[in-house]
């Protein structure tokens, strides 16, 4: 689900490093070496996806959605293109982001009905993602060299050993959140947890890893969830189906891309 | 009313899924054909009874079916609009919407077919999106884009990098569409109807009941050909495009109208046409029209500062026709820009704001509704009321010159699948004399809903 890296690995990644240096035996376990294994691990040079998301609120009620998201990585840098299927009201609607140096991004937003992409603010960080419980800041990479981490212990999750690791923003980091207390499987470095504090110490959302298999040999979350511990609302994102490493090119997820629907 | 539903709802609805998968010639492909489409109701109610011929009610229903085959697109269109009073009138189009085949590589795009095209970064008015034509039955009510007529034409596109060129060719003229008489939009409002009603002489009454509109369109030929060019790209976080487009205007040039020694500030009006009979000169002749050239010449560009979107456009056209107070036309250049900003709170209010500024070149006083300077400011303020499935929004257009206005709030429910709900007030305000002014006894309250598929 290398799609979702974007929606909530790197929400509960924790980590995002600018640098890929990869930690040794020999190295001193630190919760920033464990945030870099995170963001180290082979998701491949590219993926195609399609996969559904469903919105609950605090009354069970549900609405769905099905996406397809194309996911390049080049020079360090990500390029993704979500593009909704269903339902027929959002057919065709689509979002790229395009990271640049420093891990800033460049957001463009296509709407069928307009013609045309429009370049969105993507410094507004703390809006939800579709009006899922996803916020645009829960989908961007960011510099490792921008929080602090530290181990906190560890537990186990379902069954599976993990380190305990909070990370928090330096305070040059314009974030919505003061704390995210990830758990981290020892195994795959895959976060099956975290849970997310306001700049209050607030609880507001957790994440959880309900399904991770392996895809052509990546660690890949088929089954996640985000919830907001507020307002109860949930969002549920299934993964259907999953290409690592495809032919595919650069000029696949382009603004010209995101224009043909 | 519901025959009308049923005729057009139904019927009309099988009868464009039906042609269209007779016209495809790929049917027995069907399993990778993809359909979708929309179907949308819509109705209004005048505020108030102002005139006898006004259209107190209409009805509109518009059915696209869209089906999708590999690079190949086509799509059928039923439109039926109804408005209903004294001065009734009905009108029923179906039709090829959009049919166009695509060709691309990463580097380069071919579309060639029936289409439409969207330049330009403005919203809800675009100087530099020339290319289509606008269905203007119903001014400015409906969307900027669903007022887009497509046209056929060659679009080449080639990019590199950041940068690209596109190519586009419209062979075909197409005007756009308008009622000359008998709906509160129309250009001449209900003005044969009134002549009908009023106690002025009966040969004055047949005179207008008989005045006729003859339009002339373009030659076909490469000479009434369209070419337009657009060349763009980006740099850092701005994206920009410079365009050419030599045209045919899309609106017509009055050459002639049979009443003479009119001098007008406007023309809605019985009132207005007599108010000084004594000097009128009525002719045989017909109401002329014609469609001519120009060049238009533009510029676009879209970015983002800080928590704000920036785009904006501007079009310099070598003439553009205006009409005047004789009822014919006379063509001066011109320049239109628009600037705008747009910005979403955390708390999810969206606000959009865009001022817009036309200038006409060797200005002549008698031209009716736009002054030498006309400046406008058009926007939109939309809040989220619970989660995304309502929301509350006003969309405005003041005329800054003479304070006319447009101004329509609405409430937006998408809570079911697939189903838009929206309910809202159209209301124009201001002097007769003044381009939306000129509305004001044509507010309505109205209710659309468009079912995707």
């Amino acid at each position: 689900m290398n799609k979702f890296a974007f929606l909530l690995l790197t929400a509960a990644l924790v980590s995002c490093l600018a640098a890929s240096t990869l930690v040794t035996a020999s190295e001193p376990l630190t919760g920033e070496s464990i945030a870099r294994q995170v963001f180290d691990r082979d998701r491949g040079k590219n993926s195609i996806s399609s996969a559904t998301m469903i919105l609950e609120n605090e009354k069970g009620d549900k609405r769905s959605r099905s996406f397809t998201n194309q996911r390049i990585l080049e020079g360090g840098l990500e390029k993704q293109l979500i593009r909704f299927t269903e339902p027929a009201d959002i057919n065709g609607t689509g979002f790229l982001t395009i990271e640049k140096p420093g891990y800033e991004t460049e957001q463009f937003l296509y709407l069928p009905a307009l013609r045309r992409s429009r370049r969105i603010v993507s410094s507004q960080k703390s809006h939800q993602f579709v009006n899922s419980d996803l916020t645009y800041e829960d989908m961007e990479r960011h510099p490792i060299e921008n929080y602090l981490y530290e181990i906190k212990g560890e537990k186990k999750i379902d069954a599976t050993d993990c380190y305990i690791l909070e990370t928090k923003p330096k305070d040059i980091v314009n974030s919505q959140y003061s704390l995210i207390k990830a758990y981290i499987s020892k195994q795959s470095f895959v976060a099956l947890s975290a849970e997310y504090y306001d700049k209050k110490g607030t609880h507001m959302k957790t994440y959880r890893v309900l399904g991770l298999e392996q895809k052509q040999n990546i660690w890949t979350e088929t089954r996640v969830m985000m919830e907001d511990v507020v307002t109860r609302h949930k969002t549920h994102i299934t993964l259907e189906h999953i290409e690592y490493n495809t032919d595919m090119t650069s000029d696949q997820i382009s603004n010209n891309a995101l224009e043909k629907f | 009313m519901f025959q009308k539903i049923l005729k057009t709802g139904g019927v009309h609805f099988w009868l464009i899924a039906f042609i269209i998968a007779l016209s495809f010639p790929v049917a027995l492909h069907a399993a990778e054909i993809v359909f979708s489409g929309s179907t949308e109701f819509g109705s209004s109610l005048d505020t108030d009874d102002n005139y006898s011929s006004e259209n107190l009610m209409s009805f509109k229903n518009r059915t696209i079916i869209k089906a999708d085959y590999k690079q190949f697109t086509l799509s059928g269109i039923s439109d039926y609009l109804y408005f209903g009073a004294e001065d009734k009138k009905e009108d029923y189009d179906l039709d090829i919407y959009e049919m166009y085949l695509r060709y691309s590589t990463p580097s380069l795009d071919i579309v060639l077919g029936k289409q439409i095209k969207r330049w330009g970064k403005t919203d809800q008015i675009s100087p530099v999106n020339t290319l289509n034509p606008e269905n203007n039955t119903e001014f400015i009510i409906p969307s900027y884009e669903d007022r887009k007529i497509p046209v056929w034409m060659a679009d080449i596109t080639f990019r590199k990098n950041d940068f690209f060129i596109e190519g586009v060719l419209i062979p075909f003229f197409e005007p756009s569409r308008f009622d000359y008489f008998g709906t509160d939009w129309a250009l001449f409002s209900h003005l044969k109807n009134d002549f009908k009603n009023s106690s002025l002489p009966s040969f004055l009454k047949s005179y207008f009941d008989s005045m006729h509109v003859k339009e002339t369109e373009p030659d076909s030929g490469f000479d009434s050909f369209e070419y337009a060019v657009r060349i763009g790209g980006t740099i850092d976080r701005l994206d920009y495009g410079f365009t050419y487009h030599y045209a045919n205007e899309d609106l017509p040039n009055f050459q002639n109208f049979p009443v003479k020694n009119l001098s007008l500030d406007n023309f809605g009006s019985v009132q207005s046409l007599v108010s000084n009979p004594g000097s009128l000169i009525l002719t045989k002749e017909n109401i002329e029209t014609t469609y001519l050239r120009t060049s238009i010449v533009g510029f676009e560009f879209e970015t983002t500062v800080s928590d704000f979107g920036l785009r904006g456009e501007a079009a310099v056209k070598d003439n553009e026709s205006f009409l005047t107070g004789s009822l014919t036309s006379v063509r001066n250049p011109s320049l239109f820009w628009v600037i705008g900003a747009d910005y979403l709170s955390s708390n999810q209010w969206y606000f959009n704001f865009q001022f817009a500024h036309q200038h006409i070149y060797d200005y002549d006083p008698s031209i009716l509704y736009f002054a030498s300077n006309t400046y406008s400011l058009i926007g939109e303020i939309k809040k989220d009321l619970i989660s995304d499935w309502l929301n509350a929004s006003v969309q405005f257009t003041r005329m800054l010159n003479d304070n006319s206005y447009y101004l329509s709030p609405r409430l937006k429910y998408t809570y079911i699948k697939n189903l838009e709900v929206m309910l809202g007030l159209n209301l124009f305000g201001g002097d007769a004399d003044s381009l939306l002014g000129r509305y004001d006894e044509n507010d309505q309250v109205f209710i659309k809903m468009k079912y995707h598929f």
